[in-house]
């Protein structure tokens, strides 16, 4: 049972999503024109 | 499907991926739009379109359930998901499990955060699981 509580913690897509930033990547469009961001 | 079938699917992916590395990349799509207020939906696959809206303190009409409640509906079920399909390769036998999940937002940040009063939005998830499991019988 360890085994298995230790292998989803450190497998579940959506746990790591949360706890480890990832890349995010977007682009706006406004009136079909590209918008340049500023990044926060 | 039972535990069986789950390890059977499992292990023919794992194969497959193992054989042709490529085969395990995938891309996961959701499409949403604005319907109105703070009232939008989401259309993933074929399934039903989902509405998603903001209790009314938040402006919304309480028409479905709010982003946040998205994601720890995600980590909870995700969870399941990957001790369901765990269990299952490792031969333990699951008669329930069931994750409650809690976000703690500061509404503080959400708001005043724009006007560089206080910090943007800070957020917390907590998670309970309960189960019960015991070692898969040898045939």
């Amino acid at each position: 049972m360890k085994q298995l509580i230790q292998t989803v913690e450190s497998h579940c897509p959506v746990l790591d999503t949360l706890v480890r930033a990832i890349e995010v990547t977007g682009e706006v469009r406004v009136n079909g024109s590209k918008l340049e961001m500023v990044k926060a | 499907m039972s535990q069986e079938s789950v390890k059977e699917a499992l292990l023919a992916t794992i194969g497959a991926i193992k054989e042709k590395p490529e085969a395990g990349r995938a891309v996961f799509r959701s499409e949403t739009k604005w319907i109105s207020d703070v009232k939008c939906e989401a259309n993933i696959r074929d399934f039903n379109t989902m509405t998603i809206d903001e209790p009314p303190e938040l402006g919304g009409g309480n028409a479905g359930p709010n982003p946040v409640e998205l994601l720890l509906a995600a980590l909870g079920t995700c969870q399941e998901i990957m001790y369901a399909a765990y269990a299952s390769v490792m031969g333990v036998e699951l008669t329930s499990l069931k994750v409650d999940v809690k976000g703690y937002l500061d509404l503080q940040g959400l708001f005043l955060g724009w006007m560089r009063i206080s910090p943007p939005a800070t957020a917390r998830f907590s998670t309970l699981l309960t189960s019960k499991a015991r070692p898969m019988p040898r045939l």
